[in-house]
């Protein structure tokens, strides 16, 4: 069963799913029926066939290769993935310093920093002087907090 | 473009335009050295520094960084054994030894001195080769556009590192991307499913630094470096004597025209010519029984065929809109960004500005001889920095970059989730260049595709039939793609002959 289901297989099983979906979506859109080279799904639809054929024969050859995965450190993976995403999510909202402090303390510990003067220069210092630089220096204000408006 | 030189000095001569090729040239250095940049990543970094400047010394200080990135790489690789940047990685073989007997100025010396040749000579390349494709392609029409960006997008596939089926499947990903929204001819929204933010597309920048930056960082998270590099003692570059050449002048001659040679042709990029240089010097050196000990052939060859490729990839770039690899895709996003689109047109509508960039890509070149031994020495010891740090200032810096790019918040989370795709499909060995590259030229290759078809009265055949040069791209498409099965094909016959 472990051959069957590991990381390489479902990335490859992944794709498959997501390109065959695409190509069933493409059919169910509606649009004005001028036919041939004029549709808008007639180019989508030859890179689809194209997708699933790929994911296909990816799929088999993964399934054939056996290679043991690649070591994966999943919880600090998933918790600074998670991390980078919740810092896209809520910079507009928070501004840039608020959620950049708080993604690079949480990165640094994670990746085992403990010493309070590199978390504090690099988890706090670098997201000001990034936010005084761009802001104020080079006028190009970055999303600013409600709680620390003038950063 | 003699005649142009004086305007284009006007361009470049000003003191946002010199800072841009001395900072530019310095950072892209110290980014270079760094490992887990790269230059590609370098230059993503550098882009929203670029946003309120003008126009050429934006352009400027974007290929001052990705040169200065290139020869960079060298200084990791020789004082820790580490390549800054994947170019780097044939310059370790010998570099390393040579640092290990206390010859780290030595070797940086021949690492400068050998990527200024090679530059140098990319540099007239460009300037010679760029203007005539850019001229030949004006007699393109939408099917010859169409067969040239097939043979662009195999080229890239077939030679990029992995499996040929995942660079295709990477390639098929990227054309897709380039479908979502707006259809060209029809202006119908495409694959939205009801966000309008999509309407206009993906933005490429923000897929580009999500899944190379964004994962590079992933990827290091979940495969840690061991411990803090040891470095070797290093006291400033050693330039060689002239009477040092001797002997070794054929080897640097036939690695830059291999750099060069390389760099003109899509996807192949700087880390092939280096090893495919060092290889052949290994082979007709008369000092070969020494490589791989601290050997300066070696060092010439890498350093020298890296560096050529630089402008070459500009070549394509710039002539026809195709871009040689992934550094010079993100190089294609920022001049679009900057109202510059590469392309048969830009020679003949901007003729200032490309003999400004020519100008300032030769001053660049130029520049890595004085900045390449200045910051070297104060580069060394940023080398100790550690990981945890850079990583942190890699996703700051993407993340401003990507919001200045259009100030929409939507692709922050295009970003960080192409972060996340990226690194699930580079663990599987799956290469982003042509995913990259495929989302770049997806909107051309369909437009001609339908353009062609329109022509032709839906008569696919008449592509080739009718038009000859069409004919020969589709042709050498073809090969490049079986180039691959052929090359397996003759591993397996060699190794079954072994057995």
């Amino acid at each position: 069963m472990t051959r069957v289901i590991n990381e390489r297989f479902a990335v490859s099983f992944a794709l498959l799913l997501l390109g065959a979906g695409l190509s069933a979506s493409s059919f169910g859109l509606r649009f004005a029926d001028l036919g041939g080279a004029f549709s808008p799904m007639f180019f989508p639809r030859i890179v689809l066939f194209f997708w699933v054929a790929l994911a296909t024969a990816n799929l088999v050859a993964d399934f054939m290769a056996q290679q043991p995965p690649a070591p994966l450190r999943l919880v600090r993976v998933t918790i600074i993935a998670a991390a980078a995403l919740a810092l896209a999510l809520l910079m507009p909202h928070l501004g840039f310093f608020l959620t950049g402090a708080g993604f690079g303390l949480l990165t640094l510990w994670l990746l085992g920093v403990r010493d309070w003067r590199g978390l504090l220069l690099v988890g706090v210092g670098l997201p000001l002087a990034m936010a005084v630089l761009f802001s104020r220096v080079l006028r190009m204000p970055l999303p600013s907090s409600p709680f620390l408006w003038w950063l | 473009m003699l005649e142009l030189l004086p305007q284009a000095l006007g361009l470049i001569l000003t003191a946002q335009g010199v800072a841009a090729l001395v900072l530019g040239t310095m950072l892209g250095i110290v980014l270079g050295a760094l490992p887990g940049i790269g230059s590609t990543v370098a230059v993503a970094m550098i882009l929203p520094f670029t946003l309120t400047m003008a126009q050429a010394p934006a352009i400027l200080l974007l290929l001052a960084v990705y040169a200065g990135s290139v020869y960079g790489g060298s200084i990791s690789a020789i004082l820790i054994n580490t390549p800054g940047t994947p170019q780097s990685a044939a310059t370790c073989l010998d570099g390393y030894p040579m640092a290990l007997r206390g010859e780290a100025g030595q070797a940086l010396g021949w690492a400068t001195v050998a990527s200024v040749i090679g530059g140098l000579t990319s540099a007239v390349l460009l300037l010679l080769a760029a203007p005539q494709l850019a001229a030949f392609a004006l007699n393109f029409g939408p099917i010859e556009t169409f067969a040239l960006i097939l043979l662009g997008l195999t080229c890239i596939v077939s030679v990029s590192e992995g499996s040929l089926l995942k660079g295709l499947m990477a390639g098929a990903v990227g054309i897709f991307l380039s479908t979502v929204g707006g259809d060209p001819i029809t202006g119908e929204a495409r694959f939205t499913f009801g966000q309008h933010q999509l309407i206009a597309g993906f933005d490429l920048l923000a897929v580009v630094i999500g899944v190379f930056a964004l994962s590079e960082v992933l990827l290091r998270v979940a495969a840690p470096q061991d411990g803090a590099a040891r470095l070797v003692a290093f006291n400033g570059v050693v330039l060689p004597r002239l009477a040092a050449w001797r002997g070794r002048v054929g080897v640097l001659v036939k690695s830059v025209l291999i750099g060069n040679g390389i760099g003109v042709l899509p996807g192949t990029g700087a880390a092939t010519a280096a090893f495919i240089a060092y290889a052949e010097a290994q082979r007709s050196s008369p000092r070969r029984a020494d490589f791989g000990k601290g050997e300066p052939d070696g060092l010439i060859a890498s350093e020298s065929a890296n560096n050529a490729v630089t402008g070459g990839a500009l070549v394509p770039t710039l002539a026809l809109g195709i871009p040689g690899d992934a550094v010079t895709a993100v190089m294609l996003a920022t001049l679009t960004l900057h109202g510059v689109t590469p392309g048969i047109r830009l020679m003949t509508e901007n003729p200032v500005l490309i003999a400004a960039i020519f100008t300032g890509f030769f001053v660049i070149n130029i520049l890595l001889l004085p900045l390449g031994m200045l910051v070297a020495r104060a580069a060394a010891p940023i080398l100790r920095v550690r990981e945890a740090f850079m990583l942190v200032a890699i996703v700051l810096l993407c993340v401003i970059g990507v919001y200045f790019v259009r100030g929409n918040p939507f692709d922050l989370l295009v970003m960080a989730v192409a972060g996340l795709i990226g690194f699930a499909l580079r663990r599987q060995g799956y290469p982003m260049a042509p995913l990259v590259i495929g989302m770049v030229l997806g909107g051309t290759l369909e437009i001609s595709l339908r353009q062609g078809l329109i022509i032709t009265n839906g008569d696919f055949a008449a592509f080739f039939v009718q038009r000859p040069i069409a004919a020969g791209l589709v042709m050498a498409a073809v090969a490049m793609l079986c180039l691959p099965l052929w090359r397996a094909w003759r591993a397996g016959r060699s190794k079954a002959a072994r057995i």
